[in-house]
């Protein structure tokens, strides 16, 4: 006796649903001659039952199948799911797009401010520095190992304490600032000058005109 | 449980994408969808084709089906409307056979799907009738009264023991000895 096949022809007279039947039935589904086996063995009732139509044709299934596979359609409940999570990527981008040119906007007017009240006001009293001392700030042991790197210590030429001395920053671990005011004036107004020429053109000014301007006032 | 919640499973795995679970209703359902369509389309090639096309739309529209008909009665609907639309777009084209460009192509398409409208496939069906018969006529005695209790009477396995005094897993054997032995002569022919 020939087991998975009985069990094959009792699926169709009668399915119970219980383990058996399920497996039976995926061994059905997973041997393309099972299946034929299936439809042959339902064929034998419809002769029977003088069911079976005037012209039959024996690859009926297989030309359907085909075709589906023509098709080739992802099952329409995938695509549903889908849509809301593409949707909700878009409303998210569309949010964080404006708030992250807001934030770069930020951090430029940021640095832009600390780097002018950095630099020392006209009557030579230097600025606050900025310190790093272990105590205000909890020491990292990667920052540490930085600042020991000796490719740092020839830009360090003055220290924040104006003694003359290379900056010792293993004593005060305060960060290296320039004094050459004039340098920087100098050079600050030529970014103005650059800007006011850039800004200018954009603005349909024609652009000489400002560098004069800016020119003048030097 | 029957062949209804056979249906159902089956249709709960096509609609999870198993394309042979969709296979397998089509081999179950094909020759009571042709003989419904062939009441509404004369032509037997027709036929064939208009079932060929409730099939797959019928797959087009399965994630659709919430099982609140049976899978017969939704398939059996699809064919009849897909024989009537077939029919009404004949109609309109038979008055006149000049054929424009656009249904030159539906021509062509037509042309294609009439494979089985020739004389091979009326001798393959009266061929598989001679041969099944033969095949139970030739079948031991209790096997023969078990597939005819069960494929001409419709009764279910317990009531064929009852009737044959018999358990139901004897009878569960007669019938697939009985379909094993027509099978071995049905095969050949279908190969």
């Amino acid at each position: 006796m020939n087991e998975p096949q009985e069990m094959l022809s009792g699926l169709l007279d009668d399915w119970k649903g219980d383990h058996d039947d399920r497996a039976a039935l995926d061994r059905v589904l997973a041997d393309v001659n099972e299946r034929a086996r299936w439809q042959r063995y339902q064929m034998i009732g419809e002769v029977m039952r003088h069911e079976l139509p005037e012209r039959i044709q024996a690859d009926f299934s297989a030309s359907v199948m085909a075709h589906i596979e023509q098709l080739d359609m992802p099952p329409a409940t995938a695509v549903a799911q889908d849509r809301p999570r593409k949707a909700a990527a878009s409303w998210w981008s569309s949010l964080l797009r404006p708030a992250a040119g807001l934030s770069v906007a930020v951090a430029v007017a940021f640095v832009a401010v600390t780097s002018l009240t950095r630099s020392p006001g006209p009557s030579g009293v230097s600025a606050p520095v900025v310190t790093a001392s272990s105590s205000a700030v909890p020491s990292d042991p990667r920052i540490e190992q930085l600042a020991q790197l000796p490719v740092l210590a020839p830009s360090v030429k003055v220290s924040a304490a104006g003694s003359g001395t290379p900056a010792g920053r293993e004593a005060t671990g305060s960060l290296p600032v320039r004094r050459d005011n004039a340098a920087i004036k100098r050079k600050l107004n030529g970014y103005l000058v650059d800007h006011n020429q850039y800004a200018g053109s954009l603005q349909g000014i024609i652009p000489q005109v400002r560098v004069v301007a800016a020119g003048a006032q030097n | 449980m029957g062949s209804e919640e056979l249906d159902s499973e089956l249709v709960r795995r096509a609609q999870a994408g198993d394309k042979a679970a969709f296979d397998l209703l089509v081999r179950k359902y094909q020759q009571k969808v042709i003989n419904l369509v062939s009441r509404f389309v004369q032509d037997p090639s027709e036929a064939q084709d208009v079932a060929q096309e409730t099939f797959i739309k019928a797959y087009r529209a399965l994630n659709n089906f919430r099982g609140d008909s049976q899978f017969y009665t939704w398939i059996y609907r699809i064919a009849a409307n897909t024989a009537k639309n077939h029919l009404a777009s004949r109609s309109r084209k038979s008055p006149t056979w000049s054929v424009d460009v656009e249904d030159a192509e539906h021509f062509a398409g037509e042309s294609g799907l009439k494979e089985y409208d020739n004389p091979e496939n009326l001798l393959l069906t009266e061929e598989i009738k001679r041969t099944v018969f033969k095949a139970i006529e030739n079948l031991p005695e209790d096997l023969k009264t078990a597939i005819t209790l069960r494929e001409l009477e419709g009764l279910s396995y317990e009531d064929i023991a009852q009737v044959m005094g018999c358990p139901i897993g004897t009878v569960r054997s007669r019938i697939f000895r009985a379909r094993d032995a027509i099978d071995k002569e049905l095969r050949p022919l279908l190969q």
